[in-house]
């Protein structure tokens, strides 16, 4: 089978794998707990993205420099020591552009968030030899897909659940409070998931068909030569 | 002797999805007659709107999952008709469209669809209309045989039904005979209590639903009432007011003895029923609504697994014992 194609769409879709088809949340099903409890309000996304992006980007900056230096064990303790720092500054820094309230709208997650699975799973696959750039623009895009399931999933359930966007009133004929409970965020990601391996499936069957295609297309070139 | 060449399956049985679902719908259709005799039309057009829901839902739904929608499968239309008898009369249409779209889309097809679900979508669906607009779902029971508008704001006296009565700790002053004949408020199809026991009768006999599992569930329920009264009252008394107050005996026969959302064996039906009973007494004695019912059903929906497995080794038991009588050896298990 000719591979040119699947390594050219595979180059395209390495740029936003972390967004859709290997995003963090809805593929490898990192930090749900985060997304099913607190995806309630766009307010909670925001603070919960603004959370993550930091500690995640610099959790994995310290894991390029620890890579390869100390055992596993230690470099884990370290990791979590980095993002639990990290984690007490961008508290401060949210109490402060969300107001207080945030924190009881976040409950224990704003601290949890410290010892969140995407971050301490990625920052010990982390290798020495990666080059620095590569390191930080993957944890940028486990960030993103990160932001994009928390911000669908806030914007349907505050709309729907709370009939409001950002705190703003928006006039609906109904609203579903149901949907503002964990047990709806179970539902909502579980479709997302399914969603998730719907694309996956289609993107492997086009890959597959496209390679098939080019195959043929080979093959009708050779026998044109041939025939000359 | 002769030697007949068929195709699988060669144990055939005259039961079908569709007979069984027909059974269920001639049941639902009579409650029907005797909720429009209390409330009126209204009432006809929220199982016409329920049943509309849940149609459609469906053929979305298995359009989406690439199956060919099947005209011969009446489960979305037991589905629809269930819902608005559990709900008071004067329920708004909205209501019982999302219940109906939520027990459809989330409790129904992510599991596989029919013979595959794990909960029941009509409980699913009243949960969550519950947990949406429980102040529509209860405490908003129309008085009995006041004809209710089929549109618009509808103006009538709100009566608390008995089931809350009983949740405040008092005592219903209602007449048995009343409450036998469905005169006293609560869901609309769920009130006529002699009429759910013909249901229960003829779908028993047409063998729907097994018997073990209600008379166990009906048992233990009253056994409990009888052990402990929420009230001051006569013990025989708790036990008439808990068992045909609010969804307990309507539950007991559609929701419960749900083919697909029960175990399958005998024994394991007998252990679920018991079980059931018990959790949705205590979910009526400890819960805050004043009807807990689906809920408990939903709890006990996802543990029918665990029945059925135990179910099943306790057949294997005997049927060793069986065969180690008879034969004098013990079965050899194949390594």
């Amino acid at each position: 089978m000719n591979l040119s194609t699947v390594r050219k769409y595979t180059k395209k879709h390495s740029v936003v794998a972390g967004l859709l088809l290997k995003n963090p949340v809805v593929v490898l099903g990192l930090d749900l707990p985060f997304v099913i409890a607190t995806s309630t309000s766009l307010r909670n996304a925001a603070a919960m993205s603004i959370m993550l992006l930091c500690i995640h980007m610099f959790t994995l900056l310290a894991a390029r420099f620890t890579a390869g230096r100390m055992h596993r064990w230690l470099r884990m303790l370290c990791h979590i020591f980095v993002s639990t720092i990290m984690m007490v500054l961008t508290r401060a820094l949210v109490v402060r552009m969300f107001h207080q309230d945030i924190l009881n709208s976040l409950g224990m997650y704003i601290y949890l968030m410290g010892v969140n699975g995407m971050t301490i799973y990625q920052a010990l696959a982390v290798k020495r030899k990666t080059p620095l750039l590569q390191v930080l623009a993957a944890a940028f895009q486990n960030v993103l897909g990160f932001v994009l399931v928390m911000f669908l999933l806030s914007f349907v359930r505050e709309l729907l659940g709370n009939g409001t966007l950002w705190g703003v009133v928006i006039p609906l004929p109904a609203v579903f409070p149901g949907l503002l409970i964990p047990f709806s965020g179970f539902i909502s990601v579980g479709f997302l998931l399914a969603f998730g391996r719907f694309l996956n499936k289609r993107v492997t069957a086009f890959l597959i068909t496209e390679s098939a295609r080019t195959d043929l297309r080979y093959a009708q070139l050779r026998g044109e030569n041939r025939d000359d | 002797m002769k030697i007949k060449s068929q195709d699988a399956p060669h144990i055939r049985h005259q039961e079908r999805t569709i007979s069984l679902m027909t059974d269920v719908i001639i049941t639902l259709l009579l409650l029907y007659v005797m909720a429009f005799y209390y409330y009126g039309v209204r009432v006809i057009l929220l199982g016409a709107l329920s049943v509309a829901t849940c149609l459609a839902a469906d053929v979305l739904c298995l359009l989406l999952r690439r199956s060919r929608p099947r005209l011969r499968d009446l489960s979305a239309v037991v589905t629809g008709l269930l819902l608005p008898l559990l709900m008071p009369a004067s329920v708004p249409y909205l209501v019982v469209a999302t219940a109906a779209l939520f027990g459809i889309v989330v409790a129904k097809h992510p599991f596989g669809g029919v013979g595959h679900n794990v909960f029941n979508p009509a409980a699913a669906g009243i949960c969550f209309a519950v947990i949406c607009f429980g102040a529509d779902v209860f405490f908003a029971y129309p008085p009995t045989q006041e004809k209710l508008p089929a549109f618009g704001a509808i103006e009538s006296t709100i009566v608390n039904s008995p089931a809350f009565t009983l949740q405040l700790g008092g005592v219903p002053q209602l007449d048995l005979s009343d409450m036998a004949l469905g005169n006293f408020v609560g869901p609309m199809g769920a009130t006529n209590i002699l009429v759910i026991f013909a249901c229960l009768l003829f779908l028993v006999f047409r063998k729907t639903i097994r018997w073990e599992m209600p008379v166990a569930f009906f048992v233990t329920a009253a056994l409990f009432a009888f052990l402990f009264p929420r009230a001051d009252m006569p013990r025989t008394l708790s036990v008439c007011y808990e068992l045909m107050s609010g969804m307990l005996f309507f539950g007991g026969v559609f929701l419960l003895g749900d083919p697909v959302t029960s175990p399958k064996r005998g024994w394991s039906k007998v252990a679920y029923g018991v079980v059931a009973g018990i959790v949705v007494m205590l979910f009526r004695r400890y819960g805050n609504l004043e009807e807990e019912f689906v809920f408990a059903i939903l709890i006990m929906n996802a543990t029918v697994w665990g029945f059925d497995m135990l179910g099943e080794r306790l057949a294997r038991l005997v049927r060793g014992k069986q065969f180690e009588s008879v034969h004098g050896t013990k079965i050899h298990k194949k390594a």
